[in-house]
């Protein structure tokens, strides 16, 4: 277990290193402040101060998103092009525990994006938001973190398994936002859509962080419980989908492919 | 004029024939078109929790004219490409001269962004339950085509900073259209602004075609309309000055220093 652990941290590092070379690491960091600029000139705009929560916990939301399909995304696929791949799978440890580090790695630094959000609203806006029930936010955000990790591990796959990389990490942005109902409750949608979007994790993190910034968090443990579910059966799929790319590729002789 | 035309179609030709590596009709249509339509649905829906029918459809015209000016603007990845690849020098050497050349490397951004402005402008509005009046919004269709032309002059000017630095391309243009479409009037009017803030934003693509475009739709005085309009045009061109100069330089300086092969 510990060996196992020690794998995850030395894949969190790596990648913390990788990330330090490439500038266009930053770009969810420079995004961040405009999409908060944008939300929440809208919510003031339209004279909703109740909304203004909305508007600062959205860009986190998005940031999280980001960092999973932007960046743990390319995870493999950028392995497979910079050579690494053959060496990861030639290593005596599961390629599913090193992707899942790396992929950790990228999600924590897209939280950093509620900081930012909440820095730009008090400072740009002079909007402090305060939230009524910390404790019920922070669990909710560590909750969120590791269903992000999770779908991005299952993004990850997905993409690397793809023909269409580049058109799904292009496209798979506000389609989510909205079955995710990332700044509006989900009731904004139509009654059809509904159902989907509480397949979606961040539906349910959304909900449950306004809710907690608001102190109307009533059934918490079982939104707890829903984004934590919601999270590991997207880690099983992703590490599932990690395994079979391995086998694969050893099968078909094509792991030095870029 | 005849060489320019040549230009822009083997322009367009490339551009295309770049875009078909990543897309194929199929997934441009319900990959990138649908994100596009969801990104001003997500902005409409939430005007409509916000607010009142003239919010949302305030929001609605100006995320959809705002898509013209944010594919427009994705020349910046096409031509910091060229330098990636090593390709730029080989454009410079064009007989046609280099400037024509790189100022046309992105016209297909301009096509696409037609075709996906277009289409939220037409099928959006009935979809989201905030029709536009006709035939007046027919009207504001060239103005829509203004702003994909002076966006596109901004992208090119900005695509300069992308030339000249490593690895930037994503933040200039995620900058680039971020600025335009947070501060440029989409979604809350220009007057929510500081005023220091407002004059700088008087400079941006987009924003005064967008007022045009308002304009039109709540029938405005035609010298308001037109005077917008040309201050749209007004500031396209001086993108593209800024664009012309930026280049010519890039060109000059990289012949003199044998730096324009330089990936970066």
């Amino acid at each position: 277990m510990t060996s196992y652990l020690r794998v995850v941290w030395q894949a969190f590092l790596l990648q913390a290193a990788l990330a330090r070379r490439g500038p266009q690491n930053m770009l969810m960091l420079l995004v961040t402040p405009m999409q908060t600029a944008g939300l929440l000139s809208l919510t003031l705009h339209a004279h909703r101060p109740d909304a203004v929560a909305n508007a600062v916990i959205a860009p986190g939301l998005v940031g999280l998103w980001v960092a999973a399909l932007d960046y743990a995304g390319r995870v493999v696929p950028e392995d497979q092009w910079a050579g690494r791949f053959t060496p990861m799978v030639a290593a005596p440890v599961p390629l599913t525990l090193v992707v899942a580090g790396r992929v950790a790695a990228v999600v924590l630094v897209g939280a950093v994006a509620f900081a930012e959000s909440w820095l730009v609203a008090a400072a740009g806006f002079g909007r402090v938001v305060t939230v009524d029930e910390p404790g019920v936010f922070v669990l909710a955000v560590a909750a969120t973190c590791l269903a992000s990790v999770g779908t991005a591990m299952l993004l990850s796959g997905v993409i690397a398994l793809s023909r269409a990389r580049d058109v799904l990490q292009n496209s798979l942005s506000y389609p989510f936002y909205i079955l995710g109902g990332v700044v509006f409750p989900i009731a904004v949608l139509p009654l059809w859509v509904r159902p989907l979007s509480r397949l979606v994790f961040l539906s349910w993190s959304a909900q449950l962080l306004r809710d907690a910034a608001h102190g109307t968090a009533r059934h918490w443990p079982l939104s707890l419980a829903v984004i934590l579910a919601l999270g590991a059966a997207a880690l099983a799929g992703g590490m599932w989908l990690t395994r079979r790319i391995v086998d694969v590729a050893r099968r078909k002789g094509t792991v030095g492919y870029a | 004029m005849i060489h320019a035309i040549r230009i822009v179609r083997q322009s367009v030709i490339l551009g295309f024939a770049e875009m078909g590596r990543v897309y194929t009709w199929r997934t441009w249509t319900f990959g990138w078109l649908m994100r596009l339509l969801c990104q001003v649905a997500y902005y409409v829906l939430l005007g409509s929790y916000l607010g009142d029918p003239a919010l949302t459809r305030y929001v609605l015209v100006g995320n959809s004219v705002a898509l013209a000016c944010l594919e427009s603007t994705i020349v910046v990845i096409s031509l910091s490409g060229e330098r990636a690849m090593g390709t730029l020098p080989l454009l410079a050497v064009a007989p046609a001269g280099h400037l024509p050349v790189y100022l046309g490397r992105g016209v297909q951004w301009m096509t696409t962004g037609l075709i996906s402005s277009m289409v939220a402008w037409t099928a959006l509005p009935p979809l989201l339950g905030v029709p536009l009046p006709w035939p007046r919004a027919a009207y504001a269709i060239p103005v829509i085509v203004l702003v994909l032309l002076s966006s596109y002059g901004y992208g090119c000017a900005l695509a300069g900073v992308a030339l000249r630095l490593r690895g930037v391309e994503w933040l200039v243009l995620n900058f680039a259209y971020g600025i335009v479409m947070t501060f440029g009037g989409t979604n809350v009017p220009m007057s929510f602004w500081p005023a220091p803030l407002r004059a700088v934003l008087e400079f941006l693509p987009l924003v005064h075609g967008l007022q045009a475009v308002r304009g039109i739709l709540d029938g405005a005085p035609t010298g308001h309309v037109l005077g917008q309009v040309g201050l749209e045009a007004l500031v396209g061109a001086g993108w593209y000055a800024v664009a012309w100069l930026s280049m010519d330089r890039l060109v000059s300086v990289g012949r003199r220093t044998g730096t324009l092969d330089y990936a970066g």
